[in-house]
């Protein structure tokens, strides 16, 4: 079976800067997947949370506590800029919407998805 | 190919680059649209190497392999080197996303 199986790299290209996206574990029943945050993709389509639960039921959307996805976020090597996690707050017991980073939301926001087999890339070089 | 059975790297963390052309001779720069990303800020997982980002680059701008380098501070990057690792030697502490060059060498020059 792992003949089968192909490792592909996604790319995503967009000609915005691209919201944040952060790789958090929302419940003990999945590891870390990747993340946005609800308010940044409403903000970006200018859409409101209700339009766009009604638009794209299928899309994931999870709520957490704020201190737990600043806890989360914070672990991150990438996010190590002071400035990123700025407006969020460790002891805050607010609730945060995320939605699920996925090739369907990708193509809502504007960016176009480049899939790469690593094993295309050997023979290729040996050309 | 049945895309079920895939593994996208797809849980990985994720690293956001913007990849800017870098032009040198004039010629170069009169071709700029051309050999140009439009969309370049760009996401993929941190394992990611160079070498994957110089491929996908060849297809979205239909140039060979060997026209393209990726620099960083003009220094050209190894191909086997991870966004993960570029990250933390050259970006770390730094906001997103990670900039870096690119070239396009004529296709006649190897």
């Amino acid at each position: 079976a792992d003949d089968d199986r192909k490792d592909l790299f996604e790319f995503e290209f967009s000609d915005r800067p691209l919201l944040p996206c952060y790789n958090i574990q929302v419940s003990l029943s999945q590891g870390p997947r990747n993340w946005l945050l609800l308010s940044d993709v409403l903000q970006r389509l200018r859409m409101s949370a209700r339009t766009f639960r009604s638009s794209y039921p299928q899309m994931e959307v999870v709520t957490m506590a704020e201190a737990e996805f600043y806890h989360q976020a914070s672990l991150s090597q990438l996010f190590s800029c002071p400035d990123e996690l700025e407006g969020f707050h460790p002891d805050s017991k607010e609730l945060l919407d995320l939605v699920e980073g996925s090739a369907e939301l990708a193509a809502l926001l504007g960016s176009t998805l480049e899939c790469l087999d690593d094993r295309w890339d050997k023979p290729l070089e040996a050309n | 190919f049945d895309h079920s059975k895939a593994h996208f790297y797809r849980y990985d963390e994720q690293v956001s680059l913007c990849l800017e052309r870098q032009s040198s001779s004039l010629a170069e720069k009169k071709d700029k649209t051309k050999l140009t990303l439009q969309q370049k800020f760009v996401r993929c997982s941190v394992r990611a190497e160079v070498r994957h980002l110089r491929k996908v680059l060849c297809h979205r701008l239909n140039v060979e392999k060997h026209q393209v380098q990726m620099l960083f501070n003009n220094e050209s990057l190894p191909d086997h080197m991870t966004m993960k690792r570029l990250w933390l030697s050259h970006w770390f502490g730094k906001a997103q996303p990670l900039v870096l060059h690119y070239t396009i060498k004529d296709k006649r020059t190897r």
